[in-house]
């Protein structure tokens, strides 16, 4: 199964933005843009066309899909149970980075 | 700007601008950046022709048997459109790449053809080379790799230069025929006649009248090809001398074979020397080098020499027989 998400990794830092902006809620594209600029604290900015080109990509894999919405012009986009797994072990893999980054500046 | 950003979005392919075209243009129509905005409308469309264009799948399967099944592609031909726009690609690239090599500033070696115009050639060449319309048309194809360099003294003496016109470093018996006709190029201020500076001599404009006159003088009595045009030794090559000009080259020919080699026509060495040294110690041009005129121990022993019989001056003559007679000038 690791295997299998491994395949997935790493992500680009625009992917993992937006599964980590689905991870709290279902959200729509706008809404997902802007989480992403607040997580960041506004260093990173996500535009339409990067966006949209990674959430159909996203969608493709079936890490991200599409539940109906009120409004038809505003589709609402969820993170799948795949996507969840996916990030989490991008978390991971992060945390190891970060960790064998610490251990190399400390003895700098 | 809206607009164009709505071509931006027509431009993306139908599945994509289908499924997030309106919602791409709700968020352009709310966001303040639309500069920003634009500029990853761009970068999106380009990852979408590119990156993201559906690739052909083939996939032969095997059948219960064993024996593989080929796949055929006929159903993913391209289609019509793509077609058409392959063919306005192509055709808009040849239009460009026929405009650059046409223009001015194109790379002229990349061109084959001929310095004149004929019905005979899609594209005319403009270089900055000599004609050769006053010879007889002739193509020469040189069978080896090597090609002898210029002579520095052939580019260093204009008059040279034009006379060579094949540029083999060899003023050929042709060649000394077509002298007159040569030589009237280089008379660029269309005078009717060759001035030193026109023949290769770079002055100083800012140099004292009768210095520069001097220089000059120098300058065409020093190279033996000029010295032979320059038949009344004024510093000028004439109308009537450039007419003649053929008649005095040959007379540089002294082994008589029809033709003129460098040796034939480099300055001797000793008169060289001497007219450089009274060209940097001469300052006032009168021919003669006094003693306010020497500079410290430049040339100081070939002076002293020189002034053989102690009158306070040396000549160019002087210096000749003093360089002449120097140890380091016999063999």
């Amino acid at each position: 199964m690791k295997d299998d998400l491994n395949k997935f990794l790493p992500l680009s830092p625009a992917a993992l933005h937006i599964l980590l902006a689905l991870a709290g809620e279902d959200m729509h594209g706008y809404g997902i843009m802007q989480e992403v600029a607040r997580q960041s604290e506004g260093a990173y900015k996500l535009g339409p066309g990067t966006l949209y080109d990674n959430l159909q990509r996203l969608m493709d894999q079936g890490m991200v899909t599409e539940i109906s919405s009120d409004d038809p012009r505003r589709r609402i986009y969820r993170l799948s149970s795949l996507g969840r797994k996916v990030l989490t072990t991008e978390i991971s893999r992060l945390e190891g980075v970060v960790r064998e980054a610490r251990l190399h500046l400390r003895r700098v | 700007m809206r607009w164009f950003y709505i071509l931006l979005l027509r431009m993306h392919p139908r599945s994509f601008r289908q499924r997030f075209g309106d919602e791409m243009l709700g968020i352009f129509d709310q966001s303040g950046e639309k500069v920003s905005l634009m500029a990853d409308g761009f970068l999106s469309l380009a990852r979408q022709r590119t990156l993201r264009q559906p690739s052909f799948a083939f996939s032969p399967t095997t059948a219960p048997d064993g024996v593989p099944l080929f796949y055929s592609a006929e159903a993913e031909i391209p289609s019509a459109r793509a077609l058409m726009r392959g063919v306005l690609v192509a055709f808009l690239a040849f239009v460009l790449f026929s405009a650059v090599m046409s223009h001015r500033w194109r790379q002229t070696y990349l061109i084959v053809g001929s310095h004149h115009p004929s019905p005979s050639h899609l594209l005319g060449a403009h270089t900055d080379a000599q004609p050769v319309a006053d010879l007889p048309a002739e193509v020469k194809v040189n069978p080896y790799p090597f090609h002898p360099p210029i002579s520095p003294y052939f580019r260093f003496l204009l008059v040279l230069g034009a006379l060579d016109v094949d540029q083999d470093n060899v003023i050929s018996a042709e060649e000394i025929e077509n002298a007159p006709a040569a030589l009237w190029k280089l008379d660029k201020n269309h005078d009717g006649q060759l001035t030193a500076e026109e023949c290769g001599l770079k002055s100083d404009p800012n140099l004292d009248p009768l210095k520069l006159g001097s220089v000059r003088l120098t300058f065409m009595r020093v190279h033996p090809v000029l010295a032979a045009l320059d038949a009344n030794h004024d510093g000028v090559i004439s109308e009537s001398e450039i007419r003649n000009a053929a008649a005095a080259l040959r007379t540089l020919d002294a082994n008589h074979d029809g033709k003129l080699v460098e040796r034939e026509l480099l300055p001797d060495q000793a008169i060289a020397m001497a007219a450089g040294i009274m060209g940097m110690l001469d300052k006032n041009g009168d021919g003669r080098i006094t003693k306010d005129e020497r500079r410290g121990p430049f040339a100081a022993d070939i002076l002293d020499r020189a002034d053989r019989d102690g009158k306070g001056y040396v000549t160019e003559e002087d210096l000749v027989i003093a360089i002449r007679s120097s140890p380091a000038a016999r063999p």
